[in-house]
């Protein structure tokens, strides 16, 4: 077991720490953990406005505590996504500790905290993690949404936090969003605005996600923890890979240890849409991303997600989007749709 | 028709001369179409320490021509519009532009508009780029093109983005932050495509990155002091260990300007800058700038920009 002990308020500090203390390398931005620690990689990117990210791709080969010490001096905080990979039937025992203000990251894959307040980030061993971690200022908060409103979400969050409920998960829209930021090199001709951009995004949508299921009546999902950690897994194994056959109902329920049919109720509970609603609509998400992307053909990537038929692919798309995936292709790649005219001003007018 | 005429660059005041000419109330930044003259209304939305957008959604039963005027001050526009006419044609497009060149967009009676404007000072913008792989070629073209039209075809992403500022789904109490991040989407695609667009034009030849480095310490030497002559082609080349004509072509493919174009662009943008801060007099700028005399000067700033130095050194107002 490791424990890191830091107040950093920004990630490139922290990140500066972490290779002097345990010698990584570092390449560029890029921070690689040798052998002996693990494998992944860990870039730091600092933003404007006090935004601060950190996103990782890490297996640690030992459990690990990152124990954020609280400062009085700086009000910000720190929103972490973090997505796990397991390997088949896992269970490994893991310090299930139930002090306050210990996280295991496995179990708050969405989770806010204050500077104000200490926090223990539980990282287990042996397990691929992806992870975007932002640290925004106070005053980001209060600017964007309005002072009132912010102490409003921020009350309401950390209070369903402290009675250790954890009102968020990772849906398909962060999904995108954590795709797109780590990677090891983000090929994009305005990086910086890429990255500033999509962090900007998820904070939206953490916002404005959990203001809404609040004033609807509380829509938060009524369940056990260990429910919630065995849809979590029944998830993630949905979609985790397109191009092929998704699972069963009852290879899903056998994993998630419940009846097809009580599966079916509390996926549909917690992730507002049944199984393979929830699978397709990824999957098409997942598609026009990768046609974002622009590098791929429309063919290519309807391979990607496990369609054989271009028609079918097209089809599915369509009733998704509302158009074809050659019309989102060819805004990425192509320039056909692209004319800087040398017209005379005036020559064009709009009639 | 109403015709609306203007050269403004801050869009409050854009608004009050929208309100004034189509005789309508401005109420917390937001002209509403009385039932008379239409339906909808135009709203004015700052970003924090940047652009401002205007929303316009609406539908008069008058045509309007928009028409804007040569202004002295440099800003750029990106414009989104939809225009859905009465027979259900709907006409969408992209504009990208700046505000030293006129340029009109007509509205049909009857016909509902959708339209997001946003403007961008020219120092917005060089902090924007600034630090980016893109940012100084993306700069160039922008500050050296001209006439500098981009008119682009609206997909189904820029709809999205404009669907989803104009119906704001979460409800007022969020309209920042969706907004916000909205128009921080446009801007952002809208140079990357651009900056794509213009890597393609090039793409016929390539460039190793120690010549580009060498062609961007030329650009460094060249822009230097305007005091001076500039230097010669055969010392920019030995500085830039290549071939004088080699040197040209690089040159020429990395800044989109042969030398001495590109040298008297700047040359004439920096005499802009220095007239508009109204720090230097018309003869300090000529001579700064290295000019023998304020009449070539003059004829220099003239055929850059269509205008006299006088012109600017006087405030324009509309």
């Amino acid at each position: 077991m490791i424990e890191v002990n830091y107040n950093n308020s920004d990630y490139k500090s922290l990140a500066q720490m972490l290779v002097r203390s345990f010698s990584l390398q570092v390449d560029g931005d890029i921070i690689r953990l040798p052998k002996n620690i693990g494998e992944g990689f860990v870039i730091p990117y600092n933003l404007p406005e006090g935004l601060s990210v950190i996103v990782s791709d890490t297996i640690l080969y030992d459990n690990l505590f990152f124990h954020r010490q609280a400062t009085a001096s700086q009000h910000y905080f720190i929103l972490q996504f973090n997505e796990s990979f397991t390997k088949g039937e896992e269970q490994q025992a893991v310090p299930e500790a139930h002090e306050q203000h210990v996280y295991n990251i496995r179990k708050n894959a969405v989770l806010l905290t204050s500077s104000l307040m200490d926090a223990k980030f539980f990282i287990p061993k042996g397990i691929r993690i992806r992870s975007v971690r932002i640290i925004l200022g106070s005053d980001l908060l209060n600017n964007f949404i309005g002072r009132e409103m912010a102490d409003k979400f921020l009350s309401n969050y950390f209070s369903m936090l402290l009675k250790n409920r954890n009102p968020e998960l990772i849906g398909t829209d962060y999904r995108v969003l954590m795709d797109e930021l780590i990677r090891e090199k983000i090929e994009h001709p305005l990086r910086m605005k890429f990255i500033h951009n999509r962090v900007m995004l998820m904070i939206e949508k953490l916002v404005t996600g959990f203001m809404a299921k609040l004033e609807n009546n509380n829509q938060f999902i009524k369940l056990k923890d260990d429910e919630i950690n065995r849809l979590i897994k029944v998830e993630s194994l949905l979609v985790k890979d397109y191009s092929g056959t998704p699972p069963t109902i009852s290879a899903l329920s056998k994993i998630a240890a419940m009846s097809p049919t009580k599966l079916k109720r509390d996926f549909k509970a917690m992730y507002g849409l049944p199984i393979y609603e929830y699978f397709q609509k990824n999957r098409m998400i997942r598609a026009r991303s990768l046609l974002l992307e622009g590098k791929y053909a429309v063919k290519e990537v309807g391979i990607m997600v496990g369609y054989s038929n271009l028609g079918h692919f097209a089809g599915s798309f369509r009733k998704e989007f509302g158009l074809l995936p050659s019309e989102i292709a060819n805004e990425g790649s192509s320039n056909a749709a692209f004319a800087t005219t040398e017209i005379e001003p005036h020559a064009w007018s709009n009639n | 028709m109403i015709k609306l005429e203007y050269n403004l660059t801050s869009y409050e005041d854009l608004l009050r001369y929208f309100a004034k000419c189509l005789r309508l109330k401005i109420a917390d930044n937001i002209v509403h179409f009385t039932p008379d003259k239409g339906s909808g209304e135009i709203k004015l939305f700052n970003l924090q320490a940047g652009p401002q957008v205007m929303l316009l959604d609406f539908t008069a039963y008058e045509g309007i021509d928009f028409i804007r005027k040569k202004s002295a001050k440099e800003f750029f526009v990106i414009r989104i519009d939809e225009a859905r006419e009465l027979n259900g044609n709907t006409k969408s497009s992209l504009f990208f532009g700046k505000t030293s060149q006129e340029w009109t967009y007509t509205l049909s009676a009857n016909t509902q508009l959708r339209q997001i404007k946003i403007i961008m000072s020219k120092k917005w913008l060089d902090e924007y780029f600034e630090n980016e792989d893109a940012g100084q070629i993306l700069n160039n073209y922008i500050t050296l093109k001209s006439p500098l039209v981009v008119y682009e075809i609206l997909d189904a992403e820029y709809k999205r983005l404009m669907n989803e500022m104009m119906s704001l789904p979460a409800g007022k109490n969020f309209e920042q932050i969706i907004l916000q991040n909205r128009i921080s989407f446009i801007i952002e695609r809208f140079f990357t495509r651009l900056f794509k667009s213009i890597e393609n034009e090039n793409s016929n030849l390539r460039i190793s990155s120690v010549e580009l480095k060498r062609v961007k310490e030329v650009e460094n030497e060249l822009l230097k002091d305007f005091s001076q002559p500039p230097p010669a082609i055969a010392q920019l080349a030995r500085i830039a260990a290549m071939s004088p004509s080699k040197l040209k072509v690089l040159f020429k493919e990395v800044f989109r300007f042969p030398i001495n174009q590109y040298y008297q662009h700047h040359r004439m943008n920096k005499a802009k800058a220095m007239l508009l801060s109204r720090k230097y007099s018309v003869r300090d700028t000529a001579g700064t700038l290295g000019f023998s005399s304020v009449s070539s000067f003059n004829k220099a700033f003239f055929k850059a920009f269509e205008q006299l130095p006088s012109d600017i050194a006087v405030p324009v107002h509309k």
